[in-house]
């Protein structure tokens, strides 16, 4: 796997490059604004860029305007913003596509190796990946109190797993079930929650994070991308 | 002194019911003056005539200066110089005591007149030279002719014998001695007169000057006359007036004319600047009260400077600091007082204002009050807004500063404790001894509590979502959380980062308090953005009965609102919900997208 970090901040991209580097992860670039890595980019296109979300010039969400950039440059080309924060909106603005290969996680999360490097290979073969904070959220809001109530507590581990973008294959090793119970749970948590099933992996992570946003039960319908490359 | 003051009932009544004691004294004087003189009509009917203007004259312009301040004394005067001037021609009856009534009359008619004259204007005497010259010419004129009638008969003044007379004739060369005695101190109190009636001349001021110049001219001519009158006949006698009379009652006549003249002028200016100056706003503008002295003196092009005490300089009508032109040239710099006497403005005008000086002294002293009360708004409203812009920079500074610290913990310790994070899981993957990756284990629990400790506080000091996203953004940021409904009626627009950032906080610390002690199940936030107001509200179903505790949270937000200027209040009856409302004056609209 071969990875570009942009950070502006020198001492967290070099922790990061040599966590990566040391986990064999190869770090083929590094840079402390949008522009240079965009070079970076073009010059050898990785698997997956991380960008840290405030970067030069204004701080705010150039990570976001980053990745927004390289998705219509670098179509195959994965993309991982970390955030110090975690903003639902940013997040959901970044995978609002469809087409996977994108990732919104904490900044936190590179504590922790292993589930790093899961996130970049689930970014790298085009999935999606939602930071579980973020899901956390949703899901401790009251609004959705009463029609998660109706689920069992099994299921609302399947819906948190789903929320954060895995496949029923991952959220069987999650959570040591078999692949068949998953099915089950998934197909039981969309009746349940009067949710149109969907057969794409990266649809169903949208859609369960917008009934999760929405007062519940109505889908905001989602504008057809192109299949994920 | 004797004083001829009116008796005060009186001079009250008259003052109360003016037109009425106008009417009323001016055709009882006629009427009385017309009898007085009743032989002479048949003879003499032009002086006759002329008497009655003089004797009606005097009465009605010492009861018109009865209201004018400091007059007192001097309406007393025209009021009993009429009266006086009247019963001097008492001797053309030729019968009873008409005689003697008539020369006490009218040499206590020219008495009562200086002393009126020199009382002009502030109703006092100036100095000891002039109370020396009054008592001079009391003893001279009205006592020399009591003596002079002690001693001789009525026919050596040229009256009827058959009229009733108190005194007898003495030795006719004593007599003429004592009566050309009387006349060389009769011109030299006349002289006297003269020169102290200039004396106040050059010192009056410019108003003053245009009363009393043709009350001057008119008295020394009169008295000049009386004098030389005095020389050929003593008093006014028999039926037929003497002709000599004549030019001295048109001189006489002038007087009072000229006092009424200026009096009804002023009069006139006063009631046409209180009508402008009752149609003034209140409080009243600088401006408006420009506008009211230029109607007033009309000179469409005056200027208004108010002194300002506080500042050192002076304002023109807008507001805006300027020096008053220079008196010279084509400007009258005129100053205006307050009422204590310290400076309050100076009126610039074009200079042939000067020839109604008086008038506009008048409107100027009229607009004092006016213009006080101008300039105490104009100074009060300045400090208000220097208070409030102060108050204001103050929050805003505040704001800022939490962004910038809020910039410094992120790009500061939150990046150098990640990357200790980064770190430490490395140190973990790559160490292989059982202890060492337990106590790695323990320092990355530690890490990981003190990194989402210092994300809230960050957070909580500036959330970054605001100044990114705007206010919508960062409130739903705070609900998506929330254990409770909340219903946000935020616009999407921008707003002032103030504005923003207080309704931020004012949002977010209501909705804490709701989780925290409301037990409610739906919250309401409203934030609108009306012409001049900036509203927040945040209403909730709960229980009720919040109050706002000194140094809490809700107290703190209602300081920072006030501080813009708003209005912040907490609405928590027991058992019917809580409505937090803010408002905040804005004319600021809306922000670009940005």
């Amino acid at each position: 796997m071969r990875v570009a970090i942009a950070d502006d901040s020198a001492l967290f991209r070099e922790g990061l490059a040599m966590l990566l580097t040391a986990a064999g992860v190869r770090v083929i670039a590094q840079a402390a604004e949008p522009d240079k890595i965009l070079a970076h980019i073009a010059d050898e296109p990785p698997d997956v860029v991380i960008l840290d979300m405030r970067m030069p010039p204004t701080f705010t969400n150039e990570g976001l305007v980053t990745a927004e950039r390289i998705r219509s440059l670098h179509p195959g080309v994965g993309v991982l913003v970390l955030s110090t924060y975690a903003d639902i909106r940013y997040a959901v603005r970044l995978l609002g596509d469809g087409r996977g290969g994108t990732g919104y996680l904490l900044k936190d999360r590179v504590e922790d190796v292993g589930n790093l490097l899961d996130g970049l290979r689930r970014i790298a073969e085009g999935r999606l990946v939602v930071d579980e904070e973020i899901v956390a959220g949703l899901l401790a809001h009251r609004r959705k109190a009463e029609a998660l109530d109706r689920l069992t507590e099994r299921e609302r581990a399947v819906l948190r797993e789903m929320a954060e973008g895995r496949s029923n294959a991952g959220i069987a090793l999650r959570l040591h079930l078999a692949a068949k119970t998953v099915e089950n749970h998934v197909a039981s948590v969309f009746t349940k929650l009067e949710m149109p099933v969907s057969g794409d992996d990266n649809r169903r992570v949208l859609a369960v994070l917008a009934w999760l946003r929405s007062s519940g039960g109505v889908i905001p319908r989602l504008a057809e991308g192109p299949p994920p490359s | 002194m004797p004083h001829p003051y009116l008796p005060r009932p009186l001079t009250r009544m008259a003052a109360r019911h003016r037109s009425a004691a106008l009417t009323t004294a001016g055709v009882m004087t006629v009427a009385i003056t017309i009898a007085a003189q009743w032989p002479a009509w048949s003879t003499t009917p032009f002086p006759a005539a002329l008497n009655v203007f003089v004797s009606l004259t005097f009465v009605l312009t010492g009861l018109l200066l009865l209201d004018e301040d400091a007059l007192d004394s001097v309406s007393s005067a025209f009021v009993l110089g009429g009266v006086l001037w009247t019963a001097s021609w008492a001797a053309t009856w030729e019968a009873g005591p008409s005689a003697v009534i008539s020369s006490f009359a009218y040499t206590h008619f020219w008495v009562c007149l200086g002393w009126g004259v020199l009382r002009y204007p502030t109703g006092r005497l100036h100095d000891t030279g002039e109370r020396v010259l009054l008592g001079t010419a009391v003893a001279v004129i009205p006592v020399g002719n009591l003596v002079l009638i002690a001693l001789s008969r009525p026919e050596s003044f040229g009256y009827d014998p058959g009229v009733w007379w108190y005194g007898s004739a003495i030795g006719l060369g004593v007599f003429d001695a004592v009566v050309h005695t009387l006349d060389a101190l009769t011109l030299v109190v006349v002289v006297a007169f003269g020169v102290a009636i200039a004396r106040r001349h050059r010192r009056a001021s410019a108003l003053e000057r245009r009363t009393l110049g043709p009350v001057a001219l008119g008295m020394l001519a009169a008295f000049t006359m009386a004098a030389v009158v005095n020389l050929f006949v003593y008093y006014p006698q028999g039926a037929e007036i003497d002709p000599i009379f004549i030019p001295m009652e048109l001189a006489l006549f002038a007087i009072p004319v000229a006092f009424a003249v200026a009096a009804v002028r002023r009069h006139l200016a006063r009631a046409r600047i209180a009508q402008l100056l009752s149609g003034l706003s209140t409080p009243p503008t600088p401006a408006a009260v420009r506008e009211v002295l230029r109607a007033a003196v009309g000179d469409g092009g005056a200027e208004l400077y108010l002194w300002m005490p506080e500042r050192g300089f002076h304002v023109d009508a807008d507001g805006l600091p300027a020096v008053p032109p220079a008196a010279g040239g084509t400007q009258l710099a005129l100053p205006v007082r307050t009422t204590a006497g310290a400076p309050l403005a100076v009126l610039s005008a074009h200079s042939s204002l000067e020839r109604d000086r008086d008038l506009v002294e008048v409107a100027l002293n009229a607009s004092a009050i006016a213009l006080e009360n101008a300039r105490l708004h104009a100074m009060v409203t300045a400090q208000v807004d220097a208070v409030r812009a102060t108050r204001t920079r103050l929050v805003e500074a505040g704001l800022a500063e939490r962004r910038r610290i809020e910039r410094d913990l992120h790009d500061g310790a939150q990046q150098r404790l990640l990357a200790l994070s980064a770190r430490l899981g490395l140190a973990r993957e790559q160490s292989t001894d059982q202890a060492t990756v337990a106590a790695l284990e323990g320092a990355r629990e530690d890490l990981r509590a003190a990194l989402a400790e210092l994300r809230g506080l960050a957070r909580g000091i500036h959330p970054p979502v605001l100044s990114e996203s705007g206010l919508k953004a960062a409130l739903e940021n705070v609900t998506e959380a929330l254990p409770v409904e909340v219903d946000l009626d935020v616009p999407e627009d921008r707003f002032d980062t103030t504005l923003e950032t207080t309704a931020y906080y004012t949002v977010s610390e209501a909705l804490a308090n709701t989780v925290k002690h409301a037990d409610a199940s739906h919250v309401r936030v409203t934030v609108r953005l009306f012409e001049e107001q900036f509203l927040i509200q945040v209403t909730d179903n709960g229980k009720g009965g919040a109050t706002i505790s000194d140094g809490g949270g809700i107290a703190g937000l209602g300081d920072r609102v006030r501080a813009l200027g708003g209005e912040f209040t907490l609405s928590s009856p027991e058992r019917s919900g809580t409505r937090l409302t803010a408002s905040i004056p804005w004319s600021g609209g809306v922000e670009g997208d940005g």
